[in-house]
């Protein structure tokens, strides 16, 4: 009976839901603490086992990456320069105050906290061959536990490094987006968590108005450098729906500068494998016809 | 600074390159066999039928790896709920779906001695799946985001014409082990010829190598050398050394029969490399 | 808090941590806000994105240096110095707020005759008596010099012993270039932050300052929090939205048990503990002498106090002690008994934490209740802390795991043989927070309410219930007794049970049936009308003929009716800068202290951008956006007479009414006990000579020298480098609460040590390697943590290394690593008794301890039921981490 219907099970197609509006995330580097706050509200909901206890000296960033059982993961970088002797001869009458009062600190430590980024078009889910990987309703990139097999093409597609096959069931684990909250009018655990409003979540739309009035905010202000990173699609890849305001270059973040979808040239490959197999196949009848032998 | 490696590399270890090299095999040999029934029937009859006794089991071997390879194994089947052309993974499957049911259906003719034109028509039907079968993993891997992989163009072409050359290897070795010279002769001079084509192929995968430079997605610098030998141990070993084997030792059934190894064990080799690459440059915890 | 109540008139933050929201410039020192109060500082961080100016000073550069838009790097311990050199700068450009100096606070109040300041006393003030290492406290040196009954005063501040001139010359030495030779930073450093709180200060704009622990576990640490209020009071950023000084306290409720105290020295709602002194003997020798304030922080100054002590609002001192005796002793209280005052234990001497286990590590203390509390790896010199324990008959531990605190008997590293210790541990397990009603009352006096969710698993109970029944317990015990010493017992008012059996949220019967009525509680706290037995809306309406009731004075109002728990409310509604719905703040849900200054003398507010109450003429009151910290009908006009007692004797333009003539006090002529002004002393264990005076520390600092703390000598070369401890994001205080939780282990999973590269290639220190640091109390092994965010500071020429010490981890727990406090020394200051774990010196080494002192972790618990459906749920409501191998199975 049990294996009969478990053979079953994967074909049978219930009702989709209609449609919602598209949602995502919208992170804001420069509101990041580092407090992993996020990190801990997603493993609390989500019910995700710890990764293991591991210091790296990595600045505060023990767990590294996101993984199968981590989907949210908080990037440290520092970045000092070589400290410089302090300047001899004080002279306050020549001190310039405006200039003193102008003067940027000599040194920063980002903080990001990164994400499964629910590209908009999203090669995870264009190569999963069981229809695991789906955009729902929200428009955002869900793993079907119950559907996914493992076979690990999506972790091989996924330019960003974030889905990840978990060795605990063997099957490809990565942020929901708190699709089960969502369901239930609630925003996702780590937005909820995030108590300076770093990860911000909402209608993808509104989103990227805040986010670009952000920008000007910023601009306003004087931050220097401040982008956002998958905005808006590029020649090579498509916008993401969870997105994010950087200051320094995506490498940086641990983000590819210049992601590129990895089915960009499917098309031509096809033809080309298709060419190796006619070259092939000619060589073959070609001898195979020959009056030689 | 070289850019930080962000990708993950897929769980792929030994079964994959088994399945590689078993699938490489079994639809190089099919294919071979099927053009040998379709082609020249008269002559070597009695090789493909050999062949086709062979395929069905590597077949199978293949479907454990393929299978064993998930991380729930219980679930292969899922795949077979959606067929979508955009994943190169999805369309192996149905290949392979179609391609071990004709393998099967190959080797119950030949046990039940069917008559020649079921076992052509069966050969004729299944030269498509079996080609699409010998190809589409380059393209399976060519299409992804890993180093060393995604900018492998020619990789489906590679992989084509490396599995038609491991099928004539498996048939130089048949024809040399049944003692029929002038059949071996012909695979000699297939091997060899597909040998030079797999050999541009691997030029073509190479070629963006040097000038985009795939190897520049490799982190660190004593990899991509180490990438670089490889690649380079794998043309002379590899290709140069059966083609010579084939061009000179003609009639010698042991040399035909080192030649046909150092195909096999050369194309499980450079797939078990693959399957490796990116684990190679990507360090990360998978 | 001596160091806010002897500025302002109470010991609290004077503001709400929302309104830093409304800053234009907030100085975060002595306080890593954005690791340790990571969801407060959103408002710093909100004022920030408004264009305000975000200021770090620290030793080291944290997660809150990363959000600041300037970071000054100074030397652990040389706060006083740097704020000092701040002070000096804003009088010597005359940047500070004249007219709120002039009518708010003492600068113009004249100082008795005979007064030494530290400049002219090498470092020492009036009155020191060597003897004894205090104050002596009746010389009355400090006190104010009396005119005609009150106060002397010189508007014109010229008078050379005027607070204004006393002040100007005190910190005239503290310029920025010797400032910075102190703290190791730049002149153009100290000169920075001064221009950056002056320019945002005045009738347009407000700094606020925010400090923590970094500032108050110092020998110092009283006088740092002093000289931040001097800055406050001369920019005028005291009582007016987005300034003040915001406290922020290192445990989650440690306001609340400061006000319904866990203090041996005061009652709740700092009414001075009675003393075991015969002006104390009866209650109305206690009312008369005790004298509210002053004696609550026990001191006396001068005449002036003699005479006047009862103007201020701690004229109302006799009501809220009878009230509160009316509460505890209930029917047995009466006039005739002097309300059962004789039955309240009276002090005797230093009972504070430290001192206590100081006498239970010397064998002076038999048994324990320790609740909440992890002294083991937590305290101070944690050796001596652990020593103490193993000297105990008996202990009981209350908790939520079984921290070092309880298995110190078996898995302490150190010990060798169980057996040997004499000990008897009981640890009883404790209900968390969701499985339990009560109150935080936070940093911002704010008092929340948290709801039960659900019952505590198997015999964990809540703290309530085991006081509650152990009270009971002793009652019984007693009930028969006669004898007089057991009054205190039999008369104690006890009844906390339940009306109704509890239920859960769900409405289910609660599992525990014996839980007391935490609500009860509060309705004691809050207080009641004896004669119909109506809940009091406000301390006003509190009586000291005995009818009225009342646990703590301050805390009235907060449940005004038999069905309004005010710090339950949660109505988040912003009314202009201020949240009056949002659960309750005392005192009288009122939200910035001291808000009478928010408006000029005449009343009107300093401007219109920051504006809180002002004066309305047509209404003749006190009307805005805030509770009027002021009495609601006095005009600013009003001027008290010669006879005046209590509140009538505030003016209407004195806004701090707790204090006697209503002024903020630059100088505090009492209320500190290491000086009226806070004066650079180095820290007990330093690496340089104190720059500024002969008196190299704190020359009232208490030590408890014995063979088990053993400190430094004065710039001891075997321990040049300076040390402070800290905390993550990632952990809470010694890790019994987050050491046993894997989502938090996993994100800092072992001890490491903070160090420059500097000082790492100096030692041969690896990154990630381990090291070894010492001190003479002891030695630990840590990973090194080699990083740019700890810089060598200049001092006096010469290169000075600090290195930072994270404290949370111990013996016990899914991660265990080297305890901080194995380091630090039991050395009290004099007002709080608290410790000095912020800086202290050590030397380093690379390499581990040749026998290693780690422990041994408990295994991490797997999360529940990982793989199991959780009962009774659709699969596709599980949580998705649930992850289940054979999912398909068994679906909903």
């Amino acid at each position: 009976m049990g294996i009969l219907a478990d053979l079953f099970y994967p074909f049978r197609r219930p009702a989709q839901p209609p449609a919602r509006p598209a949602t995502g995330f919208f992170t804001d580097t420069t509101l990041c603490i580092g407090c992993k706050a996020c990190e801990v509200a997603c493993k609390q909901w989500n019910q995700l086992p710890s990764d293991g206890f591991n210091f790296t000296g990595d600045s505060y960033d023990n767990t590294q990456a996101l993984s199968g059982t981590t989907w949210r993961h908080v990037v440290f970088v520092e970045q000092f320069p070589q400290p410089q002797k302090t300047e001899s001869g004080f002279a306050p009458e020549a001190l310039d105050i405006e200039a003193l009062l102008a003067e940027p600190p000599a040194g920063r430590w980002l903080m990001m906290s990164d994400v499964c980024k629910h590209c908009g078009i999203a090669p995870c889910e264009i190569a999963c061959p069981t229809g695991a990987l789906i955009v729902n309703e929200f428009s955002n990139i869900y793993v079907q536990n119950d559907i996914c097999n493992g076979c690990g093409y999506c972790v091989a597609a996924c330019p960003f490094g974030v889905i990840a096959r978990s060795p605990l069931d063997g099957h490809a684990h990565k942020c929901t987006l708190c699709y089960d909250r969502q369901r239930d009018d609630m925003p996702p655990a780590c937005a909820k968590a995030c108590p300076t409003g770093s990860i911000q979540f909402g209608p993808i739309d509104e989103l990227r108005v805040r986010a670009h009035a952000r920008l000007e905010e910023l601009d306003a202000r004087g931050v220097s450098g401040a982008y956002l990173y998958g905005d808006s699609p590029s020649a090579s890849y498509s916008a993401l729906n969870a997105f994010f305001l950087l200051i320094d270059k995506p490498d940086r973040y641990g983000l590819p500068n210049d992601p590129e979808r990895p089915q960009l040239h499917l098309r031509g490959d096809y033809l080309r494998a298709a060419f190796g197999t006619l070259a092939a196949l000619a060589v073959i009848a070609a001898s195979l016809m020959s009056h030689v032998f | 600074m070289q850019p930080r490696i962000v990708t993950k590399a897929p769980p792929w270890h030994g079964w994959v390159t088994a399945d590689l090299f078993l699938l490489s095999t079994a639809s190089g040999t099919f294919t071979m066999a099927a053009m040998v029934v379709l082609l020249r029937p008269w002559e070597m009859d009695a090789l493909a039928r050999a062949a086709f006794l062979i395929v069905f089991p590597l077949m199978l071997a293949d479907l454990a790896c393929l299978i064993l390879d998930l991380g729930d194994p219980a679930r292969f089947h899922h795949m077979l709920r959606t067929f979508k052309p955009s994943s190169p993974m999805s369309v192996g499957v149905w290949t392979i779906s179609a391609f071990s049911f004709i393998a099967f259906l190959a080797f119950i003719a030949e046990i039940l001695d069917w008559p020649q034109s079921a076992i052509r028509s069966i050969a004729a039907a299944g030269l498509v799946p079996a080609l699409v079968a010998g190809a589409y993993k380059g393209v399976l891997f060519s299409a992804t985001a890993q180093p060393g992989w995604r900018r492998m163009r020619w990789l489906g072409g590679a992989f084509a014409v490396s599995s038609a050359s491991m099928g004539a290897g498996l048939m130089l070795a048949l024809a040399a082990g049944a003692g029929q010279p002038g059949a071996a002769r012909l695979f000699r001079f297939i091997v060899m010829w597909l040998l030079v084509l797999n050999a541009l192929a691997v030029r073509r995968v190479m070629g963006s190598t040097a000038t985009t430079g795939h190897l520049s997605d490799v982190g660190d610098r004593r990899a991509a050398l180490r990438v670089s030998l490889c690649y380079t141990g794998f043309i002379v070993a590899g290709l140069g050394v059966p083609i010579v084997l084939c061009a000179i030792g003609g009639g010698n059934s042991t040399i035909d029969g080192l030649t046909a190894a150092i195909v096999l064990g050369g194309g499980l080799a450079s797939r078990q490399f693959l399957v490796a690459l990116p684990h190679r440059s990507a360090p990360n915890r998978t | 808090m001596p160091g806010l109540g002897a500025s302002f008139g109470r010991g609290a933050a004077t503001t709400f941590q929302r309104d830093l929201a409304n800053s234009d410039c907030v100085l975060i020192m002595g306080s890593n806000m954005a690791e340790a109060h990571p969801v407060g500082f959103r408002w710093a961080l909100k004022a920030r994105e408004r264009g305000a100016r975000l200021i770090h000073v620290d030793p080291r550069f944290t997660r809150t240096s990363a959000m600041a838009d300037t970071y000054v790097a100074i030397r652990a311990g040389s706060d006083v110095a740097f704020l000092g050199g701040i002070i000096n700068y804003l009088l010597e450009h005359d940047l500070w707020f004249h007219e709120y100096v002039l009518h708010f606070t003492n600068a113009a109040t004249v100082v008795a005759e005979g007064y030494v300041d530290a400049e002219d006393g090498g470092g020492l003030f009036a009155g020191f008596d060597p003897s004894t290492g205090r104050y002596d406290r009746d010389a009355g040196a400090w006190g104010y010099s009396i005119a005609g009954g009150a106060p002397e005063q010189d508007p014109t501040l010229r008078h050379p012993r005027c607070v204004f001139q006393i002040l100007r010359r005190h910190f005239a030495r503290y310029t920025p270039q010797t400032v910075a030779e102190i703290c190791g930073c730049s002149p153009a450093d100290v000169i920075r932050v001064a221009e950056l709180l002056a320019r945002n200060s005045g009738r347009e704009r407000t700094s606020a300052i925010v400090y923590a622990l970094g500032w108050t576990q110092h020998s110092t640490g009283v006088q740092m929090i002093r000289s931040a209020a001097i800055i406050q009071l001369l920019l005028g950023n005291i009582g007016r939205p987005g300034g003040g000084i915001m406290a922020m306290r290192g445990h989650c409720s440690i306001q609340g048990s400061t006000d319904l105290p866990t203090l041996y020295d005061l009652l709740p709602g700092y009414l001075p503990q009675p003393a075991v002194v015969p002006e104390q003997a009866t209650l109305a020798s206690y009312l008369q002498n005790g004298r509210g304030f002053s004696a609550a922080l026990n001191n006396r100054a001068a005449g002036f106090w003699q005479e006047e002590a009862f103007a201020g609002y701690w004229a109302n001192l006799p009501r809220f002690m009878v009230s509160l005796l009316k509460a505890w002793y209930g029917d047995s209280a009466a006039r005739e008994n002097d309300f059962g005052y004789g039955w309240l234990p009276k002090n005797d001497g230093d009972h504070s934490e430290l001192a206590t286990f100081f006498r239970m590590y010397e064998g002076g203390v038999r048994g324990l209740f320790l609740i909440g509390q992890n002294p083991a790896a937590g305290a101070p010199n944690a050796e001596l802390n652990r020593a103490a324990l193993r000297n105990l008959d008996w202990l009981v531990v209350r908790d939520w795991f079984e921290h070092e605190s309880a298995n110190f008997w078996y898995a302490d590293p150190r010990i060798d043989d169980p057996k040997k210790i004499r000990t008897e541990v009981f640890f009883l397990p404790a209900a968390s927070i969701p499985e339990k009603d009560g109150t935080f009352t936070n940093t911002e006096r704010l008092i929340q309410w948290h709801e039960k969710a659900v019952d505590p698993p198997g015999d964990c109970r809540s703290d309530a219930w085991f006081i509650y029944h152990l009270g009971k317990r002793l009652k019984d015990l007693y009930r028969e007794s006669a004898l007089k010493r057991d009054e205190p017992i039999r008369n104690l008012t006890w009844n906390y049970e339940r009306d109704e059996p509890e239920r859960l949220p769900d409405g289910t019967l609660s599992r525990i049936g014996d839980e007391p009525d935490i609500e009860k509680v509060l309705k004691e706290i809050n207080g009641r009308r004896l004669s119909d037995g109506a809940m009091l809306e406000s301390f006003a309406e509190l009586r000291d003929d005995g009818s009225t009731a009342c646990g703590a004075w301050i805390y009235c109002g907060v449940f005004p009716r038999e069905d309004f728990n005010r710090a339950r409310s949660r109505n988040p509604a912003i009314v202009e800068s201020t949240y009056p719905e949002w659960a309750y703040a005392w005192p009288a849900n009122r939200r910035v202290m001291y808000n009478r200054a928010s408006a000029d003398p005449e009343g009107r507010p300093w401007s219109e951008r920051k504006k809180l109450i002002w004066w309305d003429e047509q209404q003749r009151k006190w009307i805005g956006n805030d509770v009027p910290d002021f009495e609601v009908a006095k005009p600013p006009s009003y001027r008290p007479g010669a006879d005046a007692r209590g509140m009538d004797a505030i003016a209407g333009d004195a806004p701090f009414i707790m204090h006697p003539d209503g002024r903020g006090w630059l100088y505090a002529p009492s209320g500190v006990k290491d000086g009226p002004l806070p004066a650079h002393y180095e820290p007990r264990e330093s690496v340089t000579e104190n720059r500024l005076y002969e008196t190299q520390t704190n020359p009232t600092l208490r030590e408890y020298a014995s063979e088990i703390n053993q400190l430094a000598r004065r710039v001891d070369p075997d321990f040049p480098i300076v040390a402070t401890t800290y905390r993550l994001t990632e952990h809470y205080l010694s890790g019994p609460m987050s050491r046993f939780n894997s989502w938090l282990n996993e994100l800092q999973p072992e001890m490491f040590v903070e160090l420059s590269p500097e000082l790492a290639n100096e030692r041969g220190i690896e990154h990630r390697g381990w090291m070894v640091v010492a001190t003479p109390r002891g030695e630990i092994e840590a990973r090194a943590m080699v990083t740019r965010r700890i810089r060598p500071l200049t001092i006096e020429g010469r290169t000075v290394h600090q290195i930072g010490l994270p404290i949370h981890w111990g013996y016990a727990g899914e991660t265990v690593g080297a305890i901080a406090n194995d380091l630090t020394a039991l050395i009290t200051d004099p007002n709080v008794s608290m410790h000095e774990a912020k800086a202290f010196s050590c030397k380093v080494r690379s390499g581990r301890l040749a026998r290693s002192n780690l422990g041994e972790p408990v295994p991490a618990a797997p999360r529940a039921n990982r793989s199991d459906p959780i009962p009774g749920t659709p699969r596709w409501a599980e949580p998705e981490g649930r992850f289940n191998s054979r999912g398909l199975r068994r679906r909903g």
